[in-house]
């Protein structure tokens, strides 16, 4: 094809209005230089400056002064609250490339965390290689750090595991279907501690009288300071971890609107000190040598036939005190024991001997469990005490109660997510930074 | 006005099938995370939803850019009844040969898988953005995707406003025209005073002459040579001078006007053409660079693993 | 005055063959050569012009050496040959006239010189005498009539002579680098092609060119200015004109040796301008002793015009001399299942093959030469319905069925027995084959090529006859549909005409009389209306279709007008005797009425009247002919010329269409491109037979290209171009989209050029490339059926 040339003068024809021509890059660079351009400045900030760090440590340590270093350029997002006191620097966890981030990184800091078993028992050494970022991720926002999936747990756990000490491990799939039912800690006979499966009408030895049902009662109970009504935390106190209450003490819990003042009978009245049937029965002696001295009690009384001498007014007293416990304190239903335990004892001065409660705080010790995130239900809710008389029966609420709310990981819409480390604890013994 | 006219656009080129296979894919990315999300971690595509996710993105990424290729790189498969000219060639085959998969296939699923990247990448990032390289690769994403669909309109657009305003004529045409109408302004203006003369020379000398990239993009060019003849033309003819032939001024006030509706024309066509490629500039760079960050992306993953 | 035993008149490469051989046999003879060199034609291609030697399975005979290679190098061998063999040349001997028969004839020459000679062989070839000027100075350095390389000319002042097409295109080749002047004797360039005007308007548009109309040369003076050698005086119908130039090159054509062979005493068949003489199968004519061999013998190549040059001196020698193709027969008859002799075949042809009847022993050779002559397997199909496939087919033993699939009636079978030819309605029309044929129990079959069968039929009326006849009736019974007795059909026939018409000429116009019943064999027509007083299209009616059945069955005069949308030939049926037939036979009846129904139904569609204009814009630019049509929708076309780029991907870095080149109407753009026409012009004029046309319909041209340009020259639509391979063929991979290799196409003048046109991707997987590879599906390759069923 001929084109009609240009002949008289300097014209513009149409080839030089080709638009491409117009457009100002061209005049220098075409897209295809452009692109290219654009593609190899991407891959040099975004390839070259990360790499650059790995090949020079002065580098490495040099960017940190930067406010946006080298390395960080490429990471896929925020790191949790604690690494990012180092997180400029990626080489202090990413200390070799094409790798993931090795144990050895993490425990630089991290030097007392406990594995999960401790693997000759579990017969397996699995454990051990589970690497810290099983379930350790981070660039997962500033809270994500730990992995509350299931999936790793259930790995294992889907069989029945037993251990070399020949301690088994239940199989478990999933919590509202087929998780073992919980197993109580118990207190036995002198303070023995046992293991049973929780399940209704379980008792244990308390070594203390106590009545829930009378202490509730709604038409509420008459105390010194008029008729009150009590509420469990009257005296269940919650303690600083939120899972345990603290223990119940006579002052604390007992002496409230000053029940339970431990007053003497006649005719020595006064207040006896809790805690030590000794001092209480010296103070008694000393009330009856004051009565003696005073002559409110006569010398007659004292059982004098058996020695046919007349008793020095202390042993007098002693003869008294005794008589006085022997009647008030520890036979009757009031006083000791009214809660108490007593039992004879051989020393001819202190022929009694309070047996020593043993309340149990934790039925469920390795379990975590947070009694705060769960005061949105009354107490009576899961442990059923209302009705209960006699202070051993044990009413911790079993799987079935959690099983009200909780669900596993993919709950219906009434339901509460949980997974495994929401109640169970990974690693042995307690973690702690350096 | 022809029935062919009425076939299916590349937006509707086989009963939408691409549109389909887009939408199928978001749905199908957007049911994978409503059911797998871990929606207490912000997962940065760090889960496997998150790679999976991830990989499609990608390698839907790698396939709209192979459309970059496919155009340029003609297939040139022979087909399996060539050569054997006599052997049982089925009757009509040529129009069956063509139904394949053709470049206009390609530009149809580059426009929807296109579309649906955006949210299939979204998905994969879990709505997690911050100041590193994954949030860029996205945003190149992004403006690979609007320059696209700048691209897109002006596609699907301005083809027709070119023929209606190219009217059954051409380009070159149009400028063989305009040398005539410059021809005549310019034995016209032989006779005509000095100052008359300079002004209508430089009508046909500088008229569409050191217009820049605004004029081409608008259409409109501010200080155009030849509307400053008319509008001297104009003025002389108002003022009654006795120095020129008003008959000869008229004939010259018509054929400035017919050059200046014929570089309207020629500024339109140019405008259309312009429009028509210049999202090009922006769109192909940016895939590019597209490419490498994801490049980079992905090199970084399994680098710092 | 001389005598010699033999005079050979041209000194081609026919005759040049005859007087070697005669020179080394020892026989007195003489070269007589018009011009002043050996080979003329050959001295004047252009420089360096490559020359092929087809049919390059024929072997060569005699002493003068051909092989293919550059103009240059031939001629210099020749020339070296000649002089070796002593042959008797004598140059500038133009003959004037021949008298007398065997043993005494007498050349007497321009120069007025008298040749006594016993035996004449004419070599004088197609391209006759060069006309001259025919004025004052016609001989004068500097006046010449070819332009070997226009290169070879810088800054001069150059008058051409002539505006057809050889000298326009001279003057634009010229006009890049040098002032030309271009004479025309008419007032406007009808003589020459529309793309050659196209640019020479543009030229002269541009002042390249400057034009004379209307103007005769005076005279040529020699100009005693040092700085134009030349003054060439003019007439033009206001004044005279007197242009001071270097150089007058004048391109009147050449005047046909026709007239001159024809006062020799040969007779010619027929006063087609392509008719050759008729000659024994020793090559001699009506006149005894007067041989003619070569172009004017209906063989245009090289190495032919040599064998037979060989052939007739030995058999004027008396010599037992076996044709040059007696090798190449015998191979096609031993290749078939009987074991034949040439003779046998030859005569078994004779018998069997009523068509060629007529033919001498030479033209009959000749025939088979071109033909293939197979014996195949019984159930062995030929060519399927709708190939595009226009070779004519005759049984010599056995019998062929032709299956008709109708589009709704089953399918129709025919069977066709020895004597019997078939397949000529695709020859004829150039459309796809209206049925499939299957061989049957042995079969012997010759099947003719297309171009020899047309060069056949323009040569010998009588087989143009028989042709006509049995192709009227089949036509008319796979139009008509119905059962016909022989007889009936005979009377159709015996009334019927075949018509011709150019394009856009008229059949019939409204609301005239009712002449009868038109069957398009060939070509096809537009129906149209006069709607608010302008002719609106409502139709297009193809080959294979028949029309004006619908003023025929409702007895009323012509509802509409009919022109030819193309050259078009249809055979008219006298409308009594359709009446006739029609009343009588239900089948046919029912038959013309649902055509009927259709077309009444098609045309109460105004859709079409809307796009009338459309259609007429579509018929102007080639829809009519063609076969695939390649449309862009404009609306759609996205302007990124991915079209040429692919095509340029898959045709060795050279794109055969030009998207901008072409032309467009409201939203329909059609580039300069190919249309694959029913009867391509590209194929009329192809010495070595290149073009071709392949079963699924693309014309395409073949290695055997000698790049003479004929078919760049006769396509109207300008779509082939002559390339030189390129130099390097840079196919675009992967690597270079990624890095931008860049296209690398030279021209290189020094490889000899070849004719490219689309060849519709040919043999690809996917089809066209331009449409497979428009990424917005603007672009379209469809049939004329399918344009206009788009636009109802």
């Amino acid at each position: 094809m001929q084109k009609p040339e240009d002949h008289t003068r300097n014209k513009v024809t149409p080839d030089e209005l080709n638009p491409d021509s117009l457009i100002w890059t061209s005049k220098w660079l075409s897209i295809r230089q452009v692109s290219w351009g654009a593609f190899l400045l991407v891959l040099a900030i975004f390839v070259l400056l990360p790499l650059l760090p790995t090949a020079s440590k002065t580098l490495d340590e040099w960017q940190v002064k930067l406010p946006l270093t080298f390395t960080q350029l490429v990471s896929p997002g925020e790191l949790s609250s604690g690494h990012k006191l180092f997180g400029k620097q990626c080489s202090t966890c990413h200390q070799q490339p094409l790798h993931a981030v090795t144990d050895s990184s993490c425990q630089s800091c991290h030097k007392q965390v406990k594995q999960h078993a401790v693997s000759s028992k579990a017969k397996t050494t699995q454990l051990d290689e589970l690497p810290c970022i099983t379930c350790h991720e981070d660039h997962k926002g500033e809270v994500g750090l730990i992995s509350h999936w299931n999936d790793q747990c259930l790995n294992c756990h889907n069989t029945v595991r037993t251990g070399s000490d020949n301690r088994t491990v239940a199989r478990v799939k999933n919590f509202v279907v087929d998780h073992p039912q919980f197993q109580l800690s118990v207190t036995g006979n002198a303070g023995s501690v046992s293991r049973v499966l929780n399940k209704p009408g379980i008792t244990e030895h308390t070594e203390l009288k106590f009545s829930h049902k009378l202490h509730l009662d709604k038409q509420g109970i008459s105390t010194p300071l008029g008729e009150i009504m009590l509420s469990c935390k009257d005296c269940h106190r919650l303690e600083q971890d939120a899972q345990r209450f603290s223990p119940q003490t006579m002052q604390s819990s007992c002496q409230l609107s000053d029940c339970h003042s431990q007053d003497y009978a006649e005719p020595a009245f006064g207040t006896i000190p809790h805690g030590n049937l000794k001092l209480a029965l010296a103070g008694l002696e000393e009330k009856y040598l004051e009565l003696l001295k005073n002559g409110e009690v006569s010398q007659a009384d004292c059982a004098s036939g058996a020695g046919k001498k007349i008793l020095s007014p202390r042993d007098c007293a002693h003869q008294l005190a005794l008589k006085n416990a022997e009647t008030s304190l520890v036979r009757g239903n009031l006083l000791c024991a009214g809660c108490h335990t007593v039992v004879p004892n051989a020393n001819e001065n202190l022929p009694w001997k309070i047996v020593p409660p043993t309340l149990n705080r934790d039925w469920y010790p390795v379990a975590k469990f947070s009694h705060r995130k769960h005061d949105t239900q009354p107490c009576t809710h899961c442990h059923d005490k209302e009705n209960s008389k006699n202070s051993g029966e044990v009413s911790i609420p079993g799987i079935e109660v959690c099983r009200e709310c909780h669900a596993d990981e993919n709950p219906n819409h009434k339901q509460i997510r949980t997974s495994c480390d929401n109640c169970h604890r990974y690693h042995r013994g307690k973690p702690a930074v350096q | 006005m022809l029935a062919i006219s009425q076939r299916p656009t590349i937006l509707g080129l086989r009963q939408f099938l691409y549109l389909k296979v887009g939408t199928g894919l978001v749905v199908l990315s957007a049911l994978a995370y409503i059911l797998y999300h871990k929606h207490d971690i912000k997962s940065f595509g760090g889960t496997w939803l998150g790679y999976v996710l991830g990989i499609i993105g990608a390698l839907i990424i790698l396939l709209l850019l192979w459309y970059g290729v496919r155009k340029r790189v003609i297939p040139r498969q022979v087909s399996p009844d060539s050569g054997a000219e006599n052997s049982a060639p089925s009757p009509r085959k040529r129009f069956k040969r063509s139904a394949k998969f053709a470049l206009q296939d390609w530009l149809s699923s580059h426009v929807y898988l296109g579309l649906a990247l955006p949210i299939i990448v979204t998905l994969h990032s879990g709505f997690q953005f911050g100041i590193n390289l994954s949030t860029l690769t996205y945003l190149l994403m992004l403006g690979v995707i609007v320059s696209g669909l700048y691209g897109l309109y002006v596609s699907m657009n301005y083809p027709g406003l070119l023929t209606q305003n190219s009217d059954n004529s051409n380009l070159a045409a149009l400028f063989s025209e305009l040398e005539e109408l410059d021809e005549v302004i310019r034995q016209r203006a032989v006779d005509l005073p000095e100052e008359s003369r300079i002004i209508l020379n430089k009508s046909c000398e500088l008229a569409l002459q050191n217009e820049g990239l605004k004029t081409r993009l608008t259409g409109i060019a501010v200080n155009c040579p030849n509307a400053a003849a008319i509008r001297h033309i104009h003025k002389i003819y108002n003022k009654n001078n006795e120095l020129y032939n008003l008959e000869g001024i008229k004939e010259i006030y018509t054929t400035v006007l017919h050059k200046d509706k014929l570089l309207l024309r020629i500024r339109t066509e140019l405008m259309l053409m312009t429009r028509m490629r210049i999202w090009r500039y922006l769109h192909i760079p940016f895939s590019l660079a597209l490419l490498a960050a994801l490049l980079a992306h992905i090199f970084s993953v399994i680098y710092f693993w | 005055m001389s005598e010699f035993q033999i005079a050979i008149i041209g000194a081609g490469p026919g005759g040049l063959a005859a007087a070697a051989r005669a020179a080394k046999l020892g026989v007195s003879h003489v070269l007589l050569e018009a011009s002043g060199n050996l080979a003329n034609t050959i001295y004047n291609f252009q420089k360096r012009k490559y020359v092929m030697a087809e049919p390059a399975r024929l072997p060569l005979r005699g002493e003068i050496s051909f092989a293919a290679a550059s103009r240059e190098q031939i001629l210099q061998a020749w020339q070296h040959e000649v002089t070796a063999l002593g042959v008797n040349l004598k140059l500038h001997a133009a003959v004037s006239g021949i008298q007398g028969e065997r043993g005494n004839f007498a050349i007497s020459l321009a120069t007025g010189e008298l040749i006594a000679a016993q035996q004449v062989i004419l070599a004088i070839g197609l391209q006759g005498n060069v006309r001259k000027l025919g004025v004052a100075g016609e001989t004068l350095s500097g006046v010449q009539y070819q332009l070997a390389d226009p290169d070879e000319y810088v800054e001069e002042t150059i008058v051409v002579v002539g505006a057809g097409d050889a000298g326009v295109e001279n003057a634009l080749a010229l006009a890049n680098k040098n002032k030309v002047f271009i004479i025309n004797r008419n007032e406007e360039f009808s003589s020459c092609k529309a793309a050659n005007l196209a640019l020479l308007e543009t030229a002269i548009k541009a002042g390249k060119v400057a034009v004379r109309t209307g103007a005769r040369t005076e005279k040529i003076e020699i100009n005693t200015d040092a700085k134009f050698p030349l003054n060439y005086f003019v007439n033009t119908p206001h004044n005279k004109e007197i242009i001071p130039c270097h150089r007058v090159i004048a391109r009147l054509g050449a005047l046909p040796p026709r007239k001159l062979v024809e006062s020799f005493g040969v007779r010619f068949p027929n006063a087609e301008p392509t008719a050759v003489p008729q000659l024994s199968e020793h090559y001699e004519s009506n006149v005894a002793g007067l041989y003619i061999i070569g172009a004017l013998a209906g063989c245009p190549l090289i190495k032919q015009a040599m064998n037979q040059g060989y052939e007739v001196v030995e058999h004027i020698l008396g010599h037992e001399v076996t044709p040059a193709d007696e090798v190449l027969l015998q191979e096609k008859f031993t290749r078939i299942s009987v074991h034949l002799t040439v003779a046998e075949g030859i005569s078994l042809l004779r018998r069997n093959h009523p068509l060629l009847n007529s033919l001498t022993t030479l033209q009959l050779r000749e025939v088979v030469l071109e033909s293939t002559i197979t014996s195949p397997e019984p159930e062995t199909v030929l060519f399927h319905q709708l190939d595009f496939s226009s070779s004519l087919y005759s049984i010599l033993q056995g019998e062929v069925e032709i299956h008709i699939a109708m589009p709704d009636a089953g399918t129709k079978v025919i069977k066709l027995f020895a004597g019997d030819f078939f397949g000529e309605i695709g020859l004829l029309s150039g459309r796809r084959r209206s049925g499939t044929a299957i061989a049957g129990k042995d079969c012997i079959l010759i099947e003719t090529p297309r171009s020899a069968m047309l060069k056949l039929l323009t040569t010998n009326e009588s087989v143009q006859r028989s042709l006509d006849e049995v192709s009227l009736k089949r036509i008319i019974r796979s139009n008509l549909g119905g059962e016909f007795t022989e007889q009936e059909l005979d009377d159709l026939v015996h009334g019927s005409v075949l018509k011709r018409y150019n394009e856009g000429d008229l059949f019939f116009k409204e609301k005239d009389a009712v002449d009868g019943l038109y069957m398009i064999r060939r070509g096809s027509v537009t129906v149209s209306r006069e709607i608010e007083g302008k002719e609106t299209v409502l139709g297009y009616v193809a080959a294979g279709n028949y029309f004006g059945e619908m003023a025929l069955l409702s007895n009323q005069p012509r509802s509409a007008t009919v022109r030819a949308a193309t050259y078009t030939e249809a055979v008219l049926l006298h409308a009594d005797q359709v009446k006739l037939l029609l009343s009588r036979n239900a089948a046919m009846r029912r038959n013309v009425d649902s055509t009927h129904l259709k077309n009444l139904q098609s045309n109460a569609n105004n859709k079409f009247a809307e796009s009338s204009e459309m259609v007429r814009f579509l018929v102007d630019q080639g829809i009519g002919e063609g076969t695939d049509v390649l449309l862009i929708d404009y609306d759609r076309c996205l302007r990124c010329d991915n079209c040429e780029y692919a095509c340029a991907q898959v045709h060795d870095g050279v794109s055969l269409l030009h998207r901008r080149a072409g032309v467009t109407f409201h939203n329909i753009h059609i580039p300069t491109s190919c249309r694959h026409c029913e009867h391509p012009h590209c194929m009329k004029d192809c010495p070595p037979d290149a073009i071709r046309r392949s079963s699924s319909g693309e014309v395409y041209i073949a290695e055997s290209c000698i790049g003479c340009g004929n078919c760049q020259r006769n396509c109207p639509y300008g779509v082939i171009t002559m390339l030189s391979p390129a130099k390097q063929h840079v196919r675009t991979n992967f690597w270079a989209v990624i890095f931008g290799e860049k296209q690398h196409v030279g021209e290189n003048r020094d490889e000899h050029k070849k004719a490219s046109k689309c060849d519709m991707c040919k043999g690809l997987a996917d089809g066209p490339a331009c449409v497979h590879s428009c990424p917005s599906g603007a672009a379209m390759r469809l049939s004329p059926e399918e344009v206009m069923e788009a636009l109802s």
